[in-house]
């Protein structure tokens, strides 16, 4: 009679023992160990290791950390497709474009990482969040050290790729020659200066603000450019839904105007490019959305589609000067 | 049709209990085994760091010569195998529960919110609290539970059957479902990102600690489930009778799903939902088997082969980039089921 009963309290009392352990769960610590000469860095976790002094074969696994090590003149030997995307971000197609690639932003291939055989891995938390497994099954290959959070400052997280590297110096030139280009950006832009400039990223029907946190509004705030109401403020480390009802919110005198393709959260492979193209296309869709062709800005032709992998995503050094760049030459 | 093809029976008998069943069905559990062995085999040798089939066996015996190799096949390949083939055996079992218990072939965790509700689980952690991968893992645990328990509590009144059950699973299902929707689209893009990922399911990173507690967990709930198989096959007759003999229906029943749940909470909690394993597997074991019920051992390796094959595709197909097995097992079951169905009308 009662068997059943007894079943299911088994039952119940296995999953009570398992809560513990998987609490508990660890991995093993034992790391692979750089060979030749090395020296001892502390990523930003706080975990030490060493790195050799002159890494060759760098696998970069986060689009901050391409392309920081990119603007340090390194070139990886692997890295992984941009976010939404099935290839490098395409704003660094021209410099990463024959860089092979050993998985997605978010799901690492190991094994083809170890067949790269690098020397020295840099990820961080745009790519690899809260998963301290991965970490460690990357660290059995190559040291590998964590550059930054999600949502963290560039130059911050560009400072310690350029750590990893032992390029510290180079890293100041090109910080400098990136505050020297917003410097001479801003003595053309002086007549904007009581304009507002809103960033939209176009995500399948619907829009989303790109606010001051992100890499596209800290050139923004870097070049003195105010943002509208709506987005004058720092989010949550990403861009921030607009429902369709409340599209006039995304309104401003001046609009950047990008998208990573059809791609959303649900349905981060739905293809459709994050180009100039694809922000083309994204506004004739968008032209379609009730109420948008009432925006001020759209009224006044002041839209301008922009390489959504650009300014609606994430990357280093290159991508916030390329992004001054383009504000440059779409308003000077 | 199904159930005439039962097919010679064999009883084994030792002291005064009696295990009865047909030729045909240990045939094919034995061939299922067969087929499950060997794409274990091809799962360790196979992946893109070069390892001989040499290396793979001295990894094996705890030897080797390049330590990395050894690495990937005792660390990342091995328990990538186990746990493929302990979270099929769970689905296929819960699924098999779930059928017998509501009588009714589309009585799977997927459709009935169960799992839905370990996704929940899951989702709060990844999102609102930005857990690690463990505090996921027991964040589908806990989900999977709660929901179980709000099932119960909402068909209780009224007595657990088995049209009530999917009624009502349904139901939280698809609230749940919005909830799940809500917390994706709210979440910030890096946590939306790994909330995609493990919502469709991946073996990908399932370590030892990871295995090794989904086996402790499959080993004592497919024993429990098994303690009370036989008395779910007399549900059909109806209540009265099964009492007659013996059998007491309301307690078998939630017995059933409470171990199922449990089932599936535990492989959930691992890799995430893997579609439709739980809903095909007993279909696909019961009509191999040629029997009227699935059973427990049958969907239970009909599973382990589906989610194991399924792996392998799914890192293989589009190499290097690997798929989430979750859309292969949805593609492969899917297919599967279509074709058992086809034939099935067109034989009668």
């Amino acid at each position: 009679m009662t068997a059943p009963r007894r079943a299911a309290r088994t039952a119940l009392a296995v999953l009570a023992l398992l809560i513990p352990p998987a609490l508990a769960a660890c991995g093993d610590t034992s790391t692979s160990v750089a060979a030749g000469e090395t020296r001892t860095v502390v990523d930003v976790e706080g975990t030490e290791m060493e790195v050799p002094v002159d890494p060759q074969r760098v696998v970069t696994l986060s689009e901050p950390t391409l392309d920081g090590v990119l603007a340090l003149g390194v070139t990886p030997v692997g890295t992984v497709s941009g976010r939404g995307q099935s290839s490098v971000p395409s704003y660094l197609a021209d410099e990463a474009g024959e860089i092979p690639l050993l998985g997605g932003v978010a799901a690492p291939n190991y094994e083809k990482i170890a067949n790269a055989d690098p020397d020295l891995i840099l990820v961080d938390g745009t790519s690899i969040n809260n998963n301290p497994e991965a970490i460690g099954v990357l660290r059995k290959i190559a040291p590998t050290f964590y550059t930054g959070y999600a949502g963290g400052d560039w130059r911050a997280n560009f400072e310690l790729v350029a750590e990893a590297l032992n390029e510290k110096e180079p890293a100041t030139a090109v910080l400098a020659e990136y505050d020297a280009k917003v410097a001479e950006a801003k003595k053309d832009l002086t007549s904007y200066a009581d304009d507002t400039f809103s960033v939209v990223r176009w995500q399948g029907s619907s829009a989303a603000m790109i606010l001051k946190e992100l890499p596209a509004g800290m050139a923004l705030s870097d070049l003195g450019l105010q943002r509208p109401g709506p987005q004058d403020k720092r989010g949550r480390g990403h861009s921030e839904p607009v429902s369709l009802e409340n599209i006039a919110t995304i309104d401003a005198d001046y609009m950047f105007f990008g998208t990573l393709g059809g791609s959303s959260n649900a349905n981060p492979d739905a293809g459709g490019a994050a180009d100039l193209t694809g922000a083309q296309q994204a506004l004739a869709q968008a032209e379609e959305v009730p109420g948008f062709s009432t925006l001020a800005a759209y009224r006044t032709g002041h839209i301008y589609p922009v390489d959504g992998s650009l300014w609606t995503s994430t990357g280093g050094p290159i991508l916030m000067s390329r992004i001054v760049d383009n504000v440059t030459g779409i308003l000077a | 049709m199904s159930a005439i093809g039962q097919g010679r029976l064999v009883t084994w008998r030792r002291g005064h209990r009696s295990v009865r069943f047909s030729r045909r069905s240990a045939w094919v559990a034995l061939a299922t085994c067969g087929v499950v062995l060997v794409l274990a085999v091809v799962g360790l040798m196979i992946g893109d760091y070069d390892v001989s089939a040499g290396q793979v066996l001295a990894a094996l015996g705890g030897g080797g010569t390049d330590p990395l190799a050894s690495y990937f096949v005792t660390e990342i390949r091995l328990p990538r195998v186990v746990a493929a083939i302990l979270v099929g055996i769970a689905l296929g079992v819960a699924g098999s529960l779930f059928q017998m218990v509501s009588g009714n072939p589309l009585g799977s965790p997927d459709i009935l919110g169960f799992t839905t509700g370990a996704a929940t689980g899951a989702l709060i952690q990844i999102i609102v609290v930005g857990g690690d991968t463990d505090a996921v893992a027991l964040g589908a645990l806990v989900g999977g539970l709660l929901t179980a328990a709000l099932v119960q509590v909402l068909v209780r009144p009224h007595g657990l059957t088995g049209t009530r059950l999917v009624l009502v699973g349904i139901g939280v299902g698809s609230t749940l479902g919005a909830i799940n929707t809500l917390l994706v689209a709210e979440a910030s893009l890096v946590a939306a990102q790994t909330a995609a990922q493990w919502l469709a399911g991946s073996l990908n990173t399932v370590l030892w600690p990871r295995t090794t507690m989904l086996a402790v967990a499959v080993a004592v709930l497919s024993a429990c489930a098994v303690t009370i198989a036989r008395a779910l096959h007399l549900l059909p007759l109806g209540d009265d009778t099964a009492r007659a003999v013996g059998v007491p229906a309301q307690r078998i029943r939630t017995s059933a799903v409470v171990i199922a749940v449990a089932m599936v909470s535990v492989a959930t909690a691992v890799t995430g939902p893997i579609a439709f394993v739980a809903l095909a597997a007993p279909q696909v074991a019961r009509r191999l088997a040629g029997t009227p019920t699935p059973g427990i051992v049958g969907p239970a390796l009909t599973g382990a082969l589906l989610v194991l094959g399924s792996d392998l595709i799914a890192q293989r197909l589009l190499a290097p980039t690997e798929l989430a097995v979750g859309v292969v097992t949805g593609a492969l079951g899917g297919i599967y089921l279509i074709v058992l169905l086809a034939v099935d009308w067109r034989k009668r």
